[in-house]
């Protein structure tokens, strides 16, 4: 088990984060999604809902969740506890609750207690199938799931409904107990506390280095894939797919991320002043970088669909070929300097930005990091920029409106 | 336990400025907010009536970061801040955030409120652009069903109207509806400043004095009759969805009584009957009623409020019946001591826990403004809230006639 520790006293709660690492896999990603749903809901020491939420209630409101989370091409349990930080006696109450949650979940003939079990697998069922209800996340990840195809990235973290009818409760339970034994463990909290008072817990973990691995390269320029589907939605839907040829780690994560600034990152970037400012086609427009997989998925939500597809096409080119200004590029690198600054007011941003660093074997600071930003150049930027290729053409387009 | 350093200030001009110091915090944020959201759409100044197309405040928003020949959203990128700009049913609010100096991006702050500018032309483009915005929400189911409700609550169709208005009331918006808005609402009493993090405060108030400027003024809202019980109890949509999500309401008519004592008693009792220790919701997830989605709150926009109830269900129909259920069994059997402290203890952990958003404490900040309160104030009507006081509510604001379920099921 890897301790990670966070020092910062000044938000009013502290934050016990336990990741539980898996590779993202066909074979066990339903799995593992049903797992987080049914150790949520009780565990042998507080066996029903209700238990688990008398319990954190009685903590000051305290809050606690576990989800399935994909990072890299990792499918993680993450558990999450957030507590009143100036009340010492809860670091304890916390570390307590999570290791029941974790290491005694309600067993009931050597396996999940068979309500639960078949009351989670449909409520995940039911999930699965509402993925459909949030229009644009699920043109992005349609998007992925077509240009990542046979990629462990192109995988829903949620699981398929096709995986549920086969899983049998044993079975799901010695999975559980075969993660427990074989997976890398990560505790991370952010706060104030002392280092001695979380090895009381977690014992010191700082001999412990988990392994990790890089996804691998799937860079290879090929014929553009195209993919629309037709759902009765009142705003088309349109997802752009780049593959980007640079390395998640090191100065390469910033260039990408510099590029993905000037092209979509926000109100001043290329793609928002060009369709939405200049054309008036749309409302939202922007990119988003992965960094561990070396894509960027650009998406808008655009009534002229084809209009708006060669709009983007044309301005990727253009950039490509250098179509971008000095200025371009320091207004990106000081607007991502912002952001990296913002990280430090919230939590949440924190430790992502913290678990990223980690995944990609980088140990840099957040102020380290704006230091190597702050190098990039419009030529670092170029060359990242001419050897880009599109890999998807995504729709999402509909019909009549519904009143 | 919350110490947050508040100073609040009433200057000359009549505008209301709160500070907020957060130690440690790198960024720091500035907000104006005025007391016009997108339920003001009839008043009166002076005698004179005015009516207008709905969407008017929202429409306002988005033109006033245009200035003859200059983007004020690039301007605020190029001083280093990130500025952006909101409007719901009560409030319209312009802020940004910065690492880097407050005073430029203040002072930009201060002019682009004071001054608009239109043009037919720029008026006409922005229509597009709102068009796609209002579009964008109808996909969203949640927002939907939520949409729905309201207007199945309330007669008024103020109240109950989408913030951005519909399709057609955009078509409706001239340049003179924008600037007779403006020239209605934004003066110095009917606004506030809001700025948190390491500021100086006498230079920050030296430059809302000198930018601040206005004839304060008597605006009488209008707003049609209301009536005690909803117009429907019912309303069901179909939507390209997969499963069936519900907003179900209780129109709360006690809305002239002690806002925060309500407002805090209301959110307590939601929370004591259908919150996630309650029997109520291990009974509803067992059921399959229920599902991690289910989530309640008490609105309040100062004219209207409700208790709201809202989730993905397998069985809506079946789920409010034993909705209402809850509410009787409650009222008979009254609330304990024990259950009564205990959603106390997390009602108050939650509240400092919202501390730690700067953008939370801001919004907060605004929304009391229009209540004529401050959170220091409502921090203490939740420490001092005693179950007596919800006992009252729960009868006064859960009646037989002044509930809608609204419904959105798969097509």
């Amino acid at each position: 088990m890897g301790l990670h520790f966070i020092k910062t006293d000044k938000f009013k709660t502290s934050i016990i984060n336990i990741l539980i690492r898996r590779q993202l896999s066909r074979g066990e990603v339903t799995k593992n999604a049903l797992i987080v749903n049914i150790l949520r809901n009780g565990s042998a020491k507080y066996p029903s809902i209700r238990e688990v939420n008398n319990a954190t209630e009685q903590m000051f409101g305290s809050i606690f969740d576990i989800q399935v989370v994909k990072k890299s091409e990792e499918q993680m349990f993450q558990f999450y506890f957030e507590f009143l930080a100036h009340d010492c006696g809860l670091l304890q109450k916390a570390s307590e609750f999570l290791n029941e949650v974790i290491y005694r979940p309600l067993v009931e003939n050597n396996m999940f207690k068979e309500q639960d079990f078949r009351l989670e697998k449909d409520i995940l069922n039911q999930m699965i199938i509402g993925r459909v209800n949030n229009k644009s996340t699920y043109a992005r990840e349609r998007c992925i799931e077509i240009m990542c195809k046979g990629e462990p990235f192109g995988l829903y973290a949620d699981g398929y409904t096709e995986d549920l009818d086969k899983i049998t409760n044993k079975a799901l339970f010695e999975h559980y107990e075969n993660v427990l034994k074989t997976s890398p463990i990560e505790v991370i909290v952010l706060g104030a506390h002392e280092k001695e008072d979380l090895s009381r817990y977690y014992g010191s973990g700082q001999g412990q280095v988990n392994e990790i691995e890089l996804p691998v390269n799937y860079f290879k320029k090929s014929e553009v894939k195209r993919q629309t589907d037709y759902l009765n939605v009142l705003q088309n839907k349109i997802c752009i797919g780049l593959r980007v040829n640079g390395k998640a780690e090191g100065a390469d994560f910033f260039k990408m991320l510099i590029f993905n600034e000037i092209l979509g990152g926000g109100s001043s970037s290329l793609l928002f002043r060009k369709v939405r400012e200049e054309e008036n086609l749309c409302y939202y427009i922007h990119s988003i970088l992965y960094r561990f997989k070396s894509i960027i998925i650009i998406e808008s939500g655009i009534d002229n669909t084809e209009k708006a597809e060669d709009i983007i096409v044309k301005l990727i080119w253009a950039i490509a070929g250098g179509d971008f200004t000095e200025p371009d590029v320091a207004e990106a690198k000081k607007s991502i300097i912002k952001k990296f600054n913002a990280l430090k007011d919230k939590q949440a941003g924190s430790l992502d930005f913290y678990i990223s660093n980690y995944l990609a074997g980088d140990s840099r600071t957040i102020d380290e990091s704006i230091s190597e930003i702050e190098k990039i150049n419009r030529g670092d930027v170029l060359n990242i920029a001419e050897d880009i290729y599109i890999d998807t053409v995504y729709y999402l387009m509909g019909g009549e409106a519904y009143a | 336990m919350l110490n947050e350093g508040l100073i609040i200030k009433k200057l000359d001009s009549g505008i209301t400025a709160y500070f907020i110091n957060k130690k440690g915090y790198y960024m720091k944020h500035a907000l104006v907010g005025v007391n016009f959201g997108s339920i003001y759409n009839k008043f009166k100044i002076g005698g004179k009536f005015y009516e207008q197309p709905f969407g008017v405040a929202h429409f306002l928003e988005h033109k006033l970061f245009e200035e003859k020949n200059i983007n004020i959203m690039n301007e605020f990128v190029k001083l280093g801040a990130d500025a952006n700009a909101y409007t719901n049913n009560t409030n319209t609010a312009y802020y940004f955030n910065t690492g880097e100096e407050f005073d430029k991006p203040f002072e930009l702050l201060l002019k682009m409120v004071s001054n608009l500018y239109l043009t037919d032309e720029s008026v006409n483009n922005e229509k597009q652009i709102i068009m796609q915005e209002i579009n964008m929400y109808a996909d969203y189911p949640a927002w939907n069903a939520y949409l729905n409700m309201m207007v199945g609550m309330y007669y008024n169709e103020s109240f109950s109207k989408n913030i951005a208005g519909d399709l057609a009331d955009i078509e409706n918006i001239t340049k003179e509806s924008l600037q007779a808005a403006y020239d209605a609402f934004y003066y110095p009493e009917n606004m506030c400043i809001i700025c948190i993090g390491e500021i100086d405060i006498d230079k920050t108030i030296a430059q809302i004095n000198s930018n601040i400027t206005g004839t304060n003024k008597k605006i009488e809202f209008i707003f049609d009759e209301e009536k005690p019980n909803t117009k429907n109890y019912f309303s069901e949509k179909k939507r390209p969805i997969e499963n069936t999500i519900f907003t179900a309401g209780f129109k709360d008519n006690d809305i002239n009584g002690d806002i925060l004592k309500n407002t805090v008693a209301s959110k307590f009792l939601i929370d004591i009957m259908f919150g996630e220790s309650s029997k109520f919701y291990e009974d509803m997830y067992t059921l399959g009623l229920i599902d991690n989605s289910f989530n309640g709150d008490y609105n309040n926009f100062k004219f209207f409020a409700a208790n709201v109830l809202a989730g993905v269900s397998k069985g809506p129909k079946e789920l409010f019946k034993h909705i209402t259920e809850q509410v009787n069994l409650t009222k008979q059997n009254g609330i304990s001591e024990k259950r009564f402290d205990q959603i106390k203890k997390k009602q108050i952990g939650l509240f400092i826990r919202g501390f730690n958003s700067i953008d939370n404490i801001s919004s907060l900040t605004l929304d009391l403004f229009s209540k004529g309160y401050d959170f220091m104030q409502f921090f203490d009507a939740y420490k001092n809230m005693e179950l007596e006081y919800l006992t009252k509510r729960l009868f006064d604001s859960y009646t037989s006639n002044n509930y809608v379920l609204s419904v959105i099921s798969p097509s």
